[in-house]
Formats: structure tokens, C-alpha cells, sequence
């Protein structure tokens, strides 16, 4: 793992509702670093994820992002700071076109917008394709492509995703993947919450295995590909 | 806050020590003390103030009757005003022109705005808020300009003057104490009619209906019909409180139907509280005599009158009622009211029946939703006392399969049987009283009504819960105290009798998952749906809620039961149906479907 | 009246109540609540108009700036009294605290104006262009002019500037805005701002021929939302649409009925509507209740 941390959470505990969602995480992000959160629905990863991004508050714990704690942070401040968030349910704005829900990430001028933008569509050359459709009017897989995108517009220090490949069809989700390995390649730290163990494990370096709010496993990937632990996790009996 | 009217009542006792008991609930005695003083000024008033009184009771009728559909259903009706105008129009032209008495008169305009509301219901009462809002108020205001303009009959702009006072078989009450006393003898009737209406499990009703349409229709509310009693009750209301005012100011005018009385209507419901009797007429007597008081300052008066009331909507949302009820709540701890006696759940009624070949049969079921296929060509069936796991990843279709065979979602091809009849085109409420009850991923309790109460809900259908029951229930609603039997029995069953008496705002996670079971056995269902009942849970929970499930089916209930949480759904269930993409890629015992390579690699992906 | 002078007149009221559903609709957008003041805020820009006018004694169009700037300040205001403190409440709760907002201000007016009608400067001089067989009169032209330069300006932003894809994003998707940066609560009060601008424009506009008066918005309010309703709820260009259609009954069909019954057939035009199509022309299907 690499020396610098870009993402510290520490004994990390939330509450959703009046269910205890997380209790005690502690997790780490490197710089550069691919980790992926492995876990049943329900475990905890989207709660987590929230938490980090701001749209959740937890009652204890810490977060800290390249050593400057986040605190009371709000969503809009984190995102200035350098977080990209391609949430659950992708949630591209329904409203805009593929190329305004791009632009309206962007944090400068026009110049820039372009230049971005038209980096989005080297990525996924199917959104260039759909550039003036509007976002309710794209498929899953296209929204999940846009919403990859959208997260990469602020030029995020970390990416953080969602279950990317969600209610995709298999072909799909490996395109999307994909895509996944080449933003990782670029040097772009990513968090990646998956419930698909092998597709997680193969385009990631490490793994948190999430159980009911609580991490119960972690280890570089090549060691929990074929844990009896993390079948368990998953299958039970 | 309690729900007002709600909280247990007192078994059958002596009536001496039942009435202390009542001088002591919630802020009974307080109110009690106001009304004795308000009767003591009203003995000594003199003509103009005797005036005022009777406007404040009328008043109080208006706003008794706005709660149904603002408070109860939850809906903000601007039409309120209008029917109020309809009711004085009615006995104005009626009284002055064709000179008819009050006997004759009066119940025309409760009848009136009555079918009035009837007719238009069916336009608007399906609308979301915003329209529906919308709808009234033109309805108001086509109102408004039938009246200006229909001269010849309602005097126009001018209106009518000249009205007589209250006439009933021949004798007139001619002074303003004795109309006085009319109308407050009509408040308290109003007060009692609608405090009966709402106490019981029909009341309690409503609560269900504004937490969670989805979550009323399916214990087999018939919320369509509710909305429905509730805005034409308010009508009634509404007339009845404009015939007395006609009677009480002798004119008749435009005026009494528009939008200022509208939203003085609103102002006074939001100051008194939306759900209760008291709070209706103590802001009805707190706007008029404010309004009153300051009528030489009057503007800016108003201005801080719309402050005040803002202040009350945004700091107060209960009202003065409920502020009252907080602060009560705070200087003494809430009384428990006593546990009732355990009731057997009944056996669900069609076990005599003879049964087809499956309890629920699904067949080729489709649902899409905007092009992608939710699910794709499903079919399933399942017999008394079985108990079935759904599984799959997340997005594979579970709960939409369930929406689908509990109703809430309409299948766009395939069938739907359940008990040997033909389901697949019935609405939620109709497929819940066959004998279908289903719990939900999102917990919807009252949060200010008793464990208890809350499970009581599951009967309500069975109770055959509706206006004319609840006006009927004389003394007592013998409806809720069987439901609230029947309820403990359920509550002992999913292991939270001890909390019969609480509130469920106070309730741990686990605990209220157990009440909302206990909710969906208490109806007797021949099939019990649960969506991810483990979620939240810790391990001893599980495994406890497990059992409870297994005893339940033991009873003859069949159980289907959509989980994530296999290790939970292992100590469970007989069977398991596994879904991916909408697609049905397995059914059979845990072991063989755990070990299915298909399901292997839907959850754990393709073996690298 | 010739059906091209009916139309012409048609349009001028109609570009008036355009910017009244304008500003109306983009509050509706941001925060999914309806403000019943919208209608009183357009007063308060006829009183803009009239005080400025008395005090200043310039035409109209040179004091327009100065009154959206005030009506942009008030309109902030309204924010932080009617809607911040309700969000976590259901949108019913902003209705009724709106409504009471409109009653402070209509007594406002009254305790600062008095009760009469007032009159407003017209927006460039009074008088008409005579053109058989229509006559335009130069308040209606200039009327036309400012309202369609203002939709043009309002369309401009809303889908041609970062600023306006960002109240758009806002508007659709709250917290995912914020999720990408967006400082979503600024914008809603800038939305807020921006609509009451609008609507004291129009009110300002409206002074001289409708003259102002303090109860005079109510009847506004429930136009602007009739025409959101009837052009399809969030579509800005339905409520533009939806104002038209309300001028051209209430100029049209008031020269064959009288003016009450033109109105009436407006309300149950809009009950057949509510009833065959609630999501109006441009709407997106509602889900019915359940």
C-alpha cells in the first residue's frame, strides 16, 4: 500500500433512522489505491458512503481526507475538496441533457467545461453518442456511464462508487468496470461498494468485507478471493 | 404529543371512579376549567358580547368540521368557506324569502354542501395535494360568483337582509341569550358527534391512512372511501355552522363564502390543533375575540395576527392543544391506561373453505417499468404452512413481486389467484380483506399512538370499520375493544406484550419490526408477506423472530418472505425462490438452491 | 371588437400574467411548494412602481431595475420567513405559512399606502398607434416588449449558463446537487429572488392600466397557479403557454359573455382539466393515489 493516505475513517459509527447501520468502521484509502467494500445488502456501504459524502451524520467517529478532518463539513464543501460521488440509483438529474448533467459538475469556466467534458466522452463513447438526450430518457446502463462521468467533473482526489453495476446486465456491468479500471489506472483513488465479490475483487487492490455495519474481514484482494469466510458472509450454511 | 381523543380508555368500571380517572387523562381537567369559566362570563354578557359568543360557536362548528378533512384525511381543502356560504345562502333564502322555519331550513343545509362535496368528490378527491388544493378553491370561487350573480335569489352583492332568528315548530327564539344557548348546545352535539367519530378504531384509522396510503391499503383500508366520508362530513359541518350564522347576524353576503373566511378558518385550526374538539373551539374563541379586541387597530393588527400564526406553523405544528398536551406531558409522566384483556386471533376465515390447488399462484407474471423488465415471466405458488424464502441480488425484482401480488402494482401480463379466485386485477385493499397481510422494508407505525392501538389497526377491516359503524358505537366502541383483544394476542405472539402501552415513537428497531408483524398477523391473513424483515436486526433478534415466524405458520398461515439475510432466511425457510434480473433461476430446498451455480454466481459473480 | 384587436390585447395581458406564472413556476421548480404570496408580491412591485414613480418622477422602464433589486431583496426574505424554517415539514405547511404571508403584506400595503387604488407611471408614455382597424396602445407594446424580453432573458439563462443548470439541477435533484458542489440552499433563495423579481416586474408593469391595490394579488396568485396547472406543473414554458390561454379567455370570451361568466368558464375549464389531464399540457403523467 502506498505511504500516502488519502481517506482515514476511524471508529465510525451511524445511525439510520433507529438502526444501527455502522458501528465502529475504520477503514483507509491510499493515494492512487483501488479498495473495494464488499457486502450483503444492508450491510452498510451505502450508509457509508453517505456519511463520508456528508448526507449523513455520524455519531461518533472520525473522517479525514488527506489528513484534514472533515468534520461538519456540508455535501457541497466536501465535493470542493475533492470527493466524487456516483451514488446508488445513480440519481443523474432527470431535467438536464447528458452534456449539461457533465457541465453542471464543473467547477470552472468554460474552457474547462469543454476540456472535461470531452475527456467524459473519450471514457464512454456511448454518452457521446447521446449527448443532447435527457437524463430520464437514458437506459440504466447509460445513466450508471453519466453518473461514473458526472463524479469525475470536479476532478475528485477520490471517487467515491456506489454499486456501480446494479440492476445492469452482465455485459454491461463489465463495460462499465471497465471503465472503472481505466479511471484507477489514471491515478484517481477509488472507493467501489460492491455486492458482486468477483467483479469488486478483480478491478480492486484491497477489500473491506462489510456484515451488518461492522467490518469483518480485510486483506489485499488475492487473499479473500476464495475465503470460505466471505462465501459465508454471503451464502451462510 | 398524544394523538388527541386517542390514548386507552378505561375498562368498564364504576362510572363514579371512571369519571375521576377522566378529570386526570391528558389536559381534560384544564379544558374542563376553561369551559366553566367561559359559561360564567357567557351568564353575564351583555348583547353585543352574547353576539360574539355565538359567532365564536359557530365558528367552532366550522372548524370541528374542517379537521375531518384537514386534520383527519390530511388534505387542504379550500372549499371549507364555500360550503359554510352554501349553508347560509340556504337558510337565508330560504328563511327571508319563503319564510320556511329552522326545522325545515336547517337540516337543507346540512344536506346541501353535503351533495355538493358528494358530487365533486370524484373529481377532486383522487388529486395530489397541490391540485386538489387548487380544485377546491375554484370550486370556492365558481361558488362565489353564483352567488354574486344570481341576484334575483341572492341578492347579488348586497345579499340579504332580514333573516329571522331561529324558528322551530312556531316559536322563534328572539333573543340573542337564547340563541346563544342554541348554538352552543349545537357546538356540544357537533363536538360529541365528532369526537365519536374519531375516537374509535375508525379514528385511529385515519392516523394509518396519513402516515402511509400504501401501508392502509394494504391491511385493507379503503382509503378512497374514507377521504371521501371525511370531505363530505366537513361539508355538512360547514352548512350547518352557515345556517347559524345566518340565524345569528340576520344577512346573508358574498363575503360568508370567500377566501378571507377561508383563511380564517385555517388560521383558527392551526392556532386550536387539527385533531381535536377542544382545539377547534378554543381557536375559534381565540381568533374571534382577537380579532375583536383589536378592531380599531385593525391592520396592523392583521399583520401581526399573519405573524403570530406563522409563528404557530412553524414552532407549533399541534397547535395550542398540543402545546398544551407538551407541557402537561412535561410537568407529569403520561399516564398508562390499563392493558386489555387477550383475545384468541380468530382462525382465518376461509380455512373451512375448500382450497384450490394453491393458496397463491402466480403465473407468468411481467412488470416493466419504463422498458426494463422489473419481472420477467415469474410464476410461483405456495400452500398453507409453507414457508418460502425469496431471494436474489439487489435490483433481481423481490420486492416488486411482492408489490405485484399484494397489489400495490398492477402485472402488465400474467395471473394472480389467491384462494381459488382471480386476484390479478385487484386493488391492494380488496386482494388485504381476501386474507393477504404484508409488512414493508420501511416501518410505518403511528408514532403517537399505543403499541397496542397500532396493532389494533391490523382488525380494522375485520371490525368492518366505516362512518356509519363508528356514529353507531354508542358508549363504547366495542369494535376497539375487540380489535385491542385480539391484539394482545398478537403482541404475545411476536413477544411485546409488555409494551402494550407505549407510545411507538419511544421504541427500539427491533421492537417496532415485531409490532409491525404483530400488525399484519392481528388481520388473520391466510398469507403473510414479509419485505426484509431481518434488516436491522442483530443476530438474537434473528434468530427470535424467526421462531415467532415459524410459530405463525404453524397456525396454518403461509408465509413468503423476501430476504437478503440467508443465514436468517436458512433457519427458516422450506423453500427457496431465487431472482435475478427479474428472472425466477430457481426454486427449491435451501441446500439445493445454495449450492445452484446460477445463484452462485448472481450474488458472488462468475468464477474468475 | 375586431378578433385582431382581441388578440392584441390578449397578448399584452397575457405577457403580464406570463411573468406572474413565471415567477410563480420558479418557485414551484426550487422548492416544490406553492407560494400562495406570489400574488401580493406582485403588488408589492406596483407599489415599487408607485413610490419610486412619485419620488424619482421617471417612466416606468428607467425605474424597473430599481424595483427588481427591491422585489429581488423581498423576495429573499419571503425565503428565509415562509420556507427555510418549514423543510422538514410536508408541503402544506409552506401553503398555509405563504398565505399568511400574503396576509401581512396586503395589510403591509394598507397600513403604508392606504386602501385605495393607486396608479402607477406607465412604462414609456400613454397614448396609442392608431392602425385600422386595431388601435395598439404604447403601454400594451411596451408591455409586450418587456415581458417577451424578460422570458427571452429568463430562457437564456435558465438553459444557456452554468448558473441556470444549476438551478435546474437543484430543482430536480436537491441533494445530489450537493453531492457535486452545488451550494444548493443559495440557489433556492436566489430562485426565490429571481421569481419575486419577476413578479414585482410584472406588478410594476400591470400599475398603469390594472392599477394597484392591496388586495388586488389574490385573484394574481390563483391565476399564476391555474396557469402552471393547465400549461403542466414545472414547465416553464407550459406556464407561459397557460397565462395565454387565461388572457385570451378572460379578453376573449368577455366580449361574447359578460366578464363573470368568462371567469366562471375559466374555473370549470380548469376542474375539466384537473379532472382528463391533471399533468396539464406540458406535464409529465402523475402517479394517482394508490
Amino acid at each position: 500500500m502506498n505511504a500516502e493516505i488519502l481517506l482515514r475513517i476511524d471508529g465510525l459509527s451511524v445511525n439510520y433512522g433507529r438502526v444501527k447501520a455502522l458501528h465502529d468502521v475504520s477503514l483507509l484509502v491510499g493515494k492512487g489505491e483501488a479498495v473495494a467494500l464488499i457486502g450483503a445488502n444492508g450491510a452498510g456501504k451505502s450508509t457509508m458512503f453517505k456519511t463520508v459524502m456528508g448526507l449523513l451524520k455520524p455519531h461518533k467517529g472520525t473522517i479525514a481526507l488527506a489528513d484534514r478532518p472533515l468534520g461538519t463539513a456540508s455535501p457541497q464543501r466536501r465535493a470542493r475538496l475533492g470527493l466524487g460521488y456516483s451514488p446508488e440509483g445513480r440519481r443523474v438529474f432527470p431535467g438536464l441533457t447528458v452534456r449539461e448533467n457533465l457541465e453542471v459538475a464543473v467547477f470552472g469556466a468554460s474552457a474547462e467545461r469543454r476540456t472535461l467534458v470531452d475527456r467524459a466522452f473519450d471514457l464512454f463513447p456511448a454518452l457521446g453518442t447521446r449527448s443532447a438526450s435527457y437524463g430520464w430518457q437514458l437506459s440504466g446502463g447509460q445513466q450508471q456511464m453519466l453518473a461514473i462521468a458526472r463524479a469525475l467533473m470536479g476532478r475528485p482526489r477520490l471517487l467515491l462508487l456506489d454499486e456501480p453495476s446494479l440492476g445492469l446486465s452482465p455485459k454491461l456491468a463489465d463495460e462499465v468496470m471497465r471503465a472503472v479500471r481505466d479511471i484507477i489506472a489514471d491515478g484517481t483513488s477509488v472507493l467501489l461498494a460492491e455486492q458482486n465479490v468477483a467483479r469488486s475483487l478483480a478491478s480492486c487492490d484491497r477489500a473491506y468485507v462489510l456484515d451488518v455495519g461492522r467490518v469483518a474481514l480485510s486483506g489485499p484482494s488475492d487473499a479473500l478471493r476464495d475465503n470460505e469466510a466471505v462465501k459465508k458472509a454471503y451464502l451462510g450454511g | 404529543m398524544s394523538v388527541s381523543n386517542v390514548g386507552s380508555e378505561p375498562l368498564p368500571r364504576q362510572r363514579g371512579v371512571g369519571a375521576l380517572r377522566w378529570l386526570g387523562r391528558g389536559i381534560n381537567l384544564p379544558l374542563l376549567i376553561g369551559a366553566a369559566a367561559f359559561a360564567a362570563y357567557a351568564s353575564g354578557a351583555g348583547p353585543y358580547d352574547l353576539r360574539l359568543i355565538s359567532i365564536a360557536g359557530i365558528y367552532a362548528i366550522l372548524v370541528i368540521g374542517f379537521q375531518f378533512v384537514f386534520g383527519y384525511a390530511g388534505a387542504i381543502s379550500l372549499a371549507q368557506s364555500c360550503f359554510f356560504g352554501l349553508g347560509a345562502y340556504i337558510t337565508g333564502v330560504l328563511g327571508a324569502r319563503y319564510g320556511l322555519e329552522a326545522t325545515i331550513t336547517f337540516p337543507l343545509s346540512i344536506v346541501g354542501p353535503a351533495l355538493l362535496a358528494a358530487l365533486v368528490a370524484y373529481t377532486v378527491l383522487r388529486l395530489e395535494d397541490q391540485y386538489f388544493a387548487l380544485a377546491t378553491l375554484s370550486i370556492s370561487l365558481l361558488v362565489q360568483l353564483v352567488v354574486t350573480q344570481w341576484q334575483t335569489v341572492t341578492g347579488g352583492t348586497n345579499g340579504l337582509s332580514g333573516i329571522p332568528g331561529i324558528t322551530l315548530f312556531g316559536w322563534t327564539i328572539a333573543s340573542r341569550w337564547g340563541t346563544m344557548v342554541a348554538v352552543w348546545v349545537l357546538v356540544v352535539v357537533a363536538g360529541v358527534l365528532a369526537f365519536q367519530i374519531t375516537r374509535g378504531l375508525y379514528g385511529r384509522a385515519f392516523h394509518l391512512m396519513r402516515e402511509s396510503l400504501p401501508v392502509a391499503s394494504a391491511l385493507g383500508l379503503d382509503v378512497a372511501r374514507m377521504r371521501f366520508a371525511a370531505f363530505v362530513l366537513s361539508a355538512g359541518y360547514a352548512g350547518a355552522a352557515g345556517s347559524l350564522i345566518a340565524h345569528v347576524v340576520h344577512v346573508v353576503s358574498p363575503e360568508q363564502v370567500g377566501l378571507p373566511l377561508m383563511i380564517t378558518c385555517l388560521t383558527m385550526t392551526v392556532i386550536g390543533g387539527r385533531l381535536s374538539v377542544a382545539g377547534a373551539v378554543l381557536g375559534a374563541v381565540a381568533i374571534v375575540y382577537l380579532q375583536e379586541q383589536f378592531r380599531s387597530l385593525q391592520n396592523y393588527t392583521l399583520i401581526a395576527y399573519g405573524g403570530v400564526t406563522l409563528a404557530f406553523v412553524i414552532a407549533a405544528p399541534y397547535g395550542l392543544i398540543g402545546a398544551l398536551e407538551r407541557l402537561r406531558g412535561m410537568i407529569t409522566a403520561p399516564r398508562r391506561g390499563a392493558v386489555p384483556t387477550a383475545q384468541p386471533i380468530p382462525r382465518p376465515a376461509a380455512m373451512t373453505r375448500p382450497q384450490g390447488p394453491a393458496l397463491l399462484s402466480v403465473v407468468g407474471v411481467v412488470k416493466s417499468f419504463g422498458g426494463v423488465r422489473a419481472l420477467d415471466d415469474v410464476s410461483l405458488s405456495l400452500q398453507p404452512s409453507e414457508i418460502v424464502g425469496l431471494i436474489g441480488p439487489n435490483g433481481s425484482g423481490k420486492t416488486t413481486l411482492l408489490n405485484v401480488i399484494s397489489g400495490l402494482y398492477e402485472s402488465d401480463a400474467g395471473r394472480l389467484e389467491f384462494l381459488g379466485q382471480d386476484a390479478t386485477r385487484l386493488p391492494a385493499f380488496r386482494i388485504a380483506r381476501l386474507g393477504m397481510a404484508r409488512t414493508f422494508q420501511h416501518i410505518h407505525l403511528v408514532e403517537d399512538m399505543s403499541v397496542v392501538d397500532n396493532i389494533a389497526l391490523g382488525r380494522a377491516t375485520a371490525e368492518g370499520v366505516g362512518l356509519k359503524n363508528a356514529i353507531a358505537a354508542f358508549h363504547r366502541d366495542d369494535g376497539l375493544d375487540r380489535a385491542r383483544g385480539i391484539a394482545i394476542s398478537a403482541a404475545r405472539m411476536l413477544g411485546v406484550e409488555q409494551h402494550a402501552t407505549t407510545l411507538c415513537g419511544g421504541l427500539a428497531y427491533g421492537t417496532r419490526r415485531r409490532v409491525e408483524v404483530a400488525r399484519a398477523i392481528a388481520a388473520a391473513p391466510q398469507l403473510l408477506l414479509l419485505d426484509e424483515p431481518a434488516a436491522g436486526l442483530n443476530e438474537e433478534e434473528q434468530r427470535d423472530l424467526a421462531a415467532r415466524i415459524r410459530s405463525i405458520a404453524a397456525l396454518g398461515v403461509a408465509v413468503l418472505v423476501v430476504e437478503h439475510n440467508l443465514v436468517f432466511l436458512g433457519a427458516l425457510a422450506e423453500r427457496l425462490v431465487c431472482l435475478d434480473q427479474g428472472r425466477l433461476i430457481a426454486d427449491d430446498t435451501p441446500d439445493a438452491v445454495r449450492s445452484h451455480p446460477k445463484v452462485v454466481e448472481a450474488y458472488l459473480g462468475a468464477p474468475a | 371588437m375586431s378578433l385582431l384587436q382581441i388578440l392584441f390585447n390578449s397578448l399584452a395581458l397575457g405577457s403580464v400574467y406570463a411573468l406572474v406564472a413565471l415567477g410563480f413556476v420558479l418557485v414551484v421548480n426550487a422548492t416544490g411548494a406553492v407560494n400562495f404570496a406570489h400574488g401580493d408580491l406582485v403588488m408589492a412591485g406596483g407599489y415599487a412602481a408607485v413610490f419610486f414613480g412619485s419620488w424619482l418622477g421617471l417612466p416606468l422602464i428607467l425605474l424597473l431595475p430599481l424595483v427588481a433589486v427591491a422585489m429581488f431583496i423581498l423576495g429573499v426574505a419571503v425565503c428565509f420567513l415562509a420556507y427555510f424554517p418549514l423543510l422538514k415539514r410536508p408541503p402544506s405547511s409552506v401553503f398555509i405559512s405563504t398565505l399568511l404571508c400574503g396576509i401581512m403584506l396586503e395589510n403591509g400595503y394598507i397600513v403604508m399606502f392606504g386602501p385605495e387604488i393607486k396608479a402607477g407611471p406607465p412604462l414609456l408614455t400613454t397614448g396609442s398607434l392608431d392602425l385600422p382597424p386595431i388601435s395598439l396602445s404604447i403601454q400594451s407594446l411596451a408591455t409586450i416588449g418587456v415581458a417577451g424580453l424578460l422570458i427571452a432573458l429568463q430562457y437564456l439563462v435558465f438553459f444557456r449558463t452554468q448558473l441556470g443548470r444549476r438551478l435546474r439541477a437543484v430543482s430536480q435533484d436537491r441533494e445530489m446537487a450537493q453531492a457535486i458542489g452545488i451550494p444548493a440552499f443559495t440557489l433556492i433563495a436566489v430562485t426565490f429572488g429571481v421569481g419575486t423579481a419577476l413578479a414585482g416586474i410584472a406588478g410594476a408593469v400591470l400599475s398603469n392600466q390594472f392599477f394597484v391595490s392591496p388586495t388586488g394579488g389574490v385573484s394574481l396568485s390563483i391565476y399564476g397557479y391555474i396557469a402552471v396547472v393547465i400549461g403542466g406543473w414545472g414547465s416553464i414554458l407550459g406556464a407561459v403557454v397557460g397565462a395565454l390561454i387565461i388572457a385570451l379567455f378572460q379578453v376573449g370570451a368577455s366580449t361574447v359573455v359578460p366578464y363573470t361568466v368568462a371567469t366562471g368558464g375559466l374555473y370549470v375549464a380548469l376542474l375539466v382539466i384537473l379532472f382528463l389531464r391533471p399533468q396539464g399540457v406540458f406535464g409529465e403523467r402523475v402517479q394517482r393515489r394508490v
